[in-house]
């Protein structure tokens, strides 16, 4: 399972690094590679696109999107169903050419193909397509449409939840809804990912019931960095509420009040009585 | 033993609260569950649809402004089509319709709600605390009210009251009430005066005390004049320093408003005190363009509030001036000025009215709380027999007609002591006029339409006559129960009409009846309240007390003169009191308790007639 989750993590991945979003592209591609470790596009994914061994242009992305990942057999998978060395795959880009032992090729099901080398081939299209040998085709780099992206940014925040990552999917929610706000599916996952993010939120809390109070002096509140809404919930806080009596004064969703409570949980800047 | 006959005394004020009692002679406030002497008259439903009373609601106000209820004592018992509620309405920030009798409703929370309504959520909260001082519950109280409420609002506090459960035994006037709590009325009888400036309203009011009667001689005020409006000086003077510095209007964000809305009363209470007070909101906004997050710190002096606020305080000097003027009272007249409300805690102020009456005034007990304290004397003097004080009950205003001309001829004055009664003759003012419309008026000024129309009614078929031949004979009753009862008869023939006016605080008896089961309802659906686990606890004592003498005392009692018939009705009472001890409302709990103590008095009397032995 966790294999198919990582390879999805990578599409979602690739789409988001070909939109642009690097910060975000390369959080899926960590969180495929703790998922599954042994891919090794994944790897190479997980360098910088600057450093040594990362993938630069647009062109080696695309050629990494052809299809939806989840139906491909690993490309790395020796017909055997073994894997190869780390060695030899992990300076794999479309161009690296791997040869599987030829005593042990079996023929291709289904695919009317003559047995080849895999040279010059793109490796994640002939096991989809009848592959002709010709001189292979210089693919286009496209530009992907808004449904696509939608698509993928839902399906990647659908993973996050159900990798019980909330605060991920949310903001992949986030940026799906630029594209489509009034999508049904976007709105029913907004829910679900609001309501994981309060439970989450509620369990860093602890019992509502109770009293948070200041935990540092007004000296060291005005060194932190603060937005004026954590400003607001910081200063309504006076040894005398609980987190229950706060929701209600926040003039915030409950969620956001949460966060922000968690938030400065978190920092130290307040802790239960 | 808790005295369960306890009356309480309460001060429901515009923008604060207060609830005492009497202990060991001594007045005293009843703290609320959070442990403050005040609670804001404040009621909101939050944004996560939550009802909150007091400090609560108080704070989040301004960023909750549609949802939150405040100051609503300026519209209780008003008529919406009155010039006073238009004047409000534009202040208001929370929405306000007409009611089906010209009466105010509140939107609040998607619901239309009446103002005793509003006003009952504040009492409730007052009674709840009350409650959890004494340990059991409290049904009785004094409120009081500003001198100048007319029956109408009087009522419909007493509305409110009965809503919150609360059965209001009388409604006093806020300054005989401070009076009161000086102990004015026994030590001292003449004169005085009450300086009131409290958190939305400033009264100015004249006292003669004389034999347990305290007549308002004077009052006059204004109804948007109080401390909010020098936290909002003081408001301003941050907002405008913040903006020189960094070029951002704090006003546009409410949170930011808020905070400042807290911290300008905050150090407005401390200067106060002391001579300067430091105000710090770190993060106070986020500038627009985005970057850190920008802190308020600025220092406010005694003198610079003063400077900020001095035309407030001359306004109520001004007020004052007016008042006194208007009632032929000189400051050399008056035996003591009482000063009331939290902003005459402000030194200037204070100083302002010593020196306007050229005397120390009296400022022994807490501003804020020597009208709940009052309260408290005069509930304590109601269920005392060493009462110091009895007070009589008046008619708050005068009572009269129209007559010829627009005018309005009084037949009762203000603070005559009830039941009363008076008449007087009238006579036709046009030649062959056969009918007389009677229209009763409550209030001061000479001009009709100035008061207001409690009722009218007409008295025809009179004998077609010149002007002035035809006598009709008016005559007013007021009973103990406030209820004023008006009949005019033709002296000539006898015939009569009449009315009675039944003072209405806006709610119709059925309106009132269905609040109150939807109130139960409430309870009901809220499941067991404290009171009620501390009485099935009680039934739960009895229904074993019972039932261990029972089997010893059966034949006794089946051989008694009740017979086999008494043994049926020990058995269906337990059974009952059983099911009982499973019971939502107080009510069933304590019928049953009734029920099964009157049991065990049985028993016990048998028991000792029969000789048998009690354990």
């Amino acid at each position: 399972m966790s294999g198919s989750r990582a390879e999805q993590l990578i599409e979602s991945g690739l789409w988001l690094r070909l939109s642009g979003d690097l910060t975000w592209s390369q959080k899926l591609f960590e969180e495929a590679f703790r998922l599954d470790p042994t891919l090794p596009v994944v790897k190479k994914l997980r360098q910088p696109s600057n450093g040594p061994g990362g993938i630069r242009s647009q062109e080696e992305l695309w050629a990494l999107l052809p299809i939806s990942i989840s139906a491909w057999p690993n490309p790395f998978q020796l017909p055997d169903g073994s894997v190869p060395a780390a060695g030899a795959t992990e300076n794999w880009n479309h161009n690296t050419v791997w040869r599987a032992p030829e005593a042990t090729e079996p023929p291709l099901p289904d695919i009317d193909v003559e047995p080849v080398e895999f040279e010059e081939i793109e490796p994640f299209e002939p096991l989809v397509e009848p592959v002709a040998r010709q001189a292979p085709k210089q693919k286009k780099p496209r530009i992907p449409t808004s449904q696509e992206e939608l698509d993928h940014l839902l399906h990647a925040a659908e993973e996050f939840l159900q990798l019980e990552d909330p605060e991920a999917a949310m903001d992949l929610i986030e940026k799906a809804e630029k594209i489509a706000r009034d999508h049904p599916q976007l709105r029913m996952l907004r829910d679900r990912g609001e309501e994981a993010l309060q439970i989450l939120y509620e369990s860093r809390i602890g019992p509502l019931e109770a009293v948070p109070r200041v935990a540092i002096r007004a000296d060291q509140i005005v060194a932190l960095s603060l937005d004026h809404r954590a400003g607001f919930v910081l200063s309504q806080i006076d040894g005398g509420l609980s987190f229950e009596d706060l929701f209600s004064l926040s003039g915030m969703s409950r969620l956001d009040t949460t966060r922000i409570l968690a938030q400065l949980l978190e920092l130290n800047v307040i802790s239960r009585a | 033993m808790p005295d369960r006959d306890v009356v309480i005394g309460i001060d429901l004020g515009t923008t604060n609260s207060v609830v005492a009692t009497v202990q060991g002679d001594q007045p005293m406030v009843i703290r609320n569950r959070t442990g403050q002497n005040l609670t804001p008259s404040v009621v909101a439903i939050s944004k996560n649809g939550k009802q909150l009373v007091g400090h609560l609601a108080k704070r989040q106000a301004i960023t909750n402004p549609e949802g939150t209820v405040y100051a609503t004592k300026r519209l209780i018992g008003r008529k919406f089509s009155s010039e006073q509620v238009a004047e409000a309405l534009k202040v208001l920030s929370y929405p306000v319709v007409c009611g089906e009798h010209d009466d105010i409703r509140v939107r609040l929370g998607g619901r239309d709600i009446s103002l005793p309504e509003i006003s009952a959520k504040v009492l409730g909260e007052l009674k709840l605390d009350a409650e959890e001082f004494f340990g059991h519950s409290v049904t009785k109280a004094v409120v009081t009210v500003p001198a100048y409420f007319n029956d109408g609002q009087r009522q419909a506090t007493k509305d409110a009251g009965k809503i919150a459960g609360l059965d209001v035994l009388r409604i006093l006037n806020e300054p005989t009430a401070a009076a009161l709590a000086y102990g004015f009325g026994k030590n001292i009888n003449g004169r005085i005066a009450i300086f009131d400036l409290g958190g939305g309203t400033f009264d100015i009011s004249v006292l003669e005390i004389s034999k347990g009667v305290f007549e308002v001689i004077a009052t006059g005020g204004d109804s948007y004049l109080g401390g909010e409006d020098f936290d909002h000086r003081v408001l301003e003077w941050l907002v405008f320093g913040f903006a020189k510095e960094h070029g951002v209007d704090l006003r546009k964000d409410r949170m930011a408003l808020q905070r400042l809305k807290d911290a300008a009363e905050k150090a407005k209470i401390e200067l106060s005190e002391t001579k300067s007070a430091s105000i710090n909101l770190p993060f106070i906004c986020t500038p627009s363009g985005g970057g850190a997050a920008l802190h308020l710190q600025r220092s406010l002096t005694r003198e610079k509030l003063e400077e900020l606020t001095a035309d407030l305080c001359e306004r109520t000097l001004s007020i004052t001036t007016q008042v006194l003027e208007e009632a032929k009272v000189k400051p050399s007249d008056l035996k003591e000025v009482i000063l009331v409300g939290g902003m005459t805690r402000m030194p200037r102020i204070a100083g302002e009215v010593k020196k306007f009456f050229r005397r120390e005034p009296c400022k022994s007990v807490h501003p804020e709380e020597v009208v709940g304290l009052g309260a408290a004397v005069q509930a304590h003097a109601l269920t005392s027999d060493q009462a110091p004080v009895l007070l009589l009950d008046v008619t708050p205003h005068s009572l009269g007609v129209a007559i010829a001309g627009g005018y309005a001829r009084r037949l009762i004055s203000k603070n005559t002591t009830v039941p009363t009664s008076c008449t007087e003759v009238f006579t036709t003012s046009k030649d062959q006029q056969t009918t007389v419309k009677i229209m009763v008026l409550q209030g001061e000024s000479e001009v009709a339409h100035e008061n207001e129309l409690l009722g009218e009614f007409s008295l025809t078929n009179l004998r077609p006559a010149l002007r002035g031949q035809v006598q009709v004979e008016v005559a007013f009753d007021i009973n103990s129960e406030g209820i004023v009862s008006v009949s005019a008869k033709d002296k000539e023939t006898g015939q009569e009409a009449s009315i009675i006016i039944t003072p209405s605080g806006g709610l119709t008896e059925d309106e009132m009846q269905t609040i109150m089961s939807e109130q139960d309802d409430l309870i009901a659906e809220t499941g067991e309240s404290e009171d009620t686990d501390a009485k099935k606890s009680e039934l739960s004592d009895l229904v074993g007390q019972v039932e261990e003498l029972f089997p010893r005392v059966k034949q006794v009692l089946a051989d008694s003169e009740f017979g086999m018939d008494a043994v049926k009705r020990v058995e269906k009472t337990l059974g009952t009191a059983r099911k009982a001890l499973g019971a939502k409302r107080v009510a069933t709990v304590n019928h049953s308790i009734e029920q099964l103590a009157r049991t065990l008095q049985l028993f016990k009397s048998l028991q000792q007639r029969a000789g048998i032995e009690v354990e």
